[in-house]
């Protein structure tokens, strides 16, 4: 599943610390570094709607997707 | 996942009243049950063995009180907000297992132990073999439910 988050990226740009954006957003340190590395099987709309406020942008700014066909294959035919 | 569950504090305290007085209403039936019992003047090992099976069908009572307490901590938990927190799988566990365990009691044991070691020999009523039967189904089933509960937790913990 090529869908990536750019939470790395969003806080290089606007040089905050992960330290300082999990104590904004009520996460620790370890679950907001699971999100950087993308090691969860999800993002909730608060906390996803919590990062974008902090970090001044808009989910599509931190999410990010590129088209893999793989990701259809669990997909009946229609 | 947050939970506000102060507000059943209460009924858990009044679960644990009246698991008290159910406590206090069995002693006093059985109290009363086991001054009434038939002894066999001379015989011990049979009076022995007739005290033996009395204490075992104290046990089914026992566990299905044990399990109403274990409710009563399950709705007076109050240090963690999560509805399934590790102490609300382990309450509720409790009274899964303890419900499952007093109807095998019921179900197996007492009838057991009261034709080995009394001279009434083997007999069910049919009423509470249902009733135990639906009993110790409902603990399976939450024994059952905690385990799926768990398993969701853990998958939702996943998602951040």
């Amino acid at each position: 599943m090529p869908v990536r988050l750019r939470i790395h990226v969003m806080m290089a740009e606007r040089n905050v610390t992960a330290r300082d954006i999990a104590a904004r957003i009520s996460l620790s340190e370890t679950q907001l570094s699971l999100l950087r590395t993308g090691k969860v099987r999800g993002l909730r709309f608060d906390t996803l709607a919590k990062l974008c406020y902090v970090l001044g942008c808009k989910p599509g700014d931190l999410i990010d997707y590129e088209p893999d066909e793989r990701d259809m294959a669990e997909v009946p035919a229609p | 996942m947050v939970f506000k569950h102060s507000g059943l504090r209460p009924v858990g305290i009044a679960i644990k009243v009246f698991t008290v007085v159910l406590a206090l209403v069995l002693i006093d039936h059985m109290s009363g049950a086991l001054t009434a019992m038939k002894w066999v003047i001379g015989d011990a090992g049979a009076n022995v063995a007739l005290v033996f099976a009395f204490w075992t069908t104290l046990l089914a009572p026992g566990f299905y009180l044990i399990a109403l307490w274990s409710l009563g901590n399950f709705f007076s938990r109050g240090s963690s907000p999560e509805v399934f927190s590790s102490e609300a799988s382990r309450c509720i566990r409790s009274t899964g297992s303890s419900l499952l365990t007093g109807a095998g009691c019921a179900l197996m044991v007492e009838p057991l132990a009261i034709a080995t070691l009394t001279a009434e020999g083997m007999h069910f009523d049919v009423t509470l073999v249902v009733e135990d039967l639906t009993i110790g189904l409902i603990g399976l089933a939450l024994y059952v439910l905690v385990a799926s509960a768990e398993q969701l937790r853990d998958e939702l913990k996943e998602f951040i």
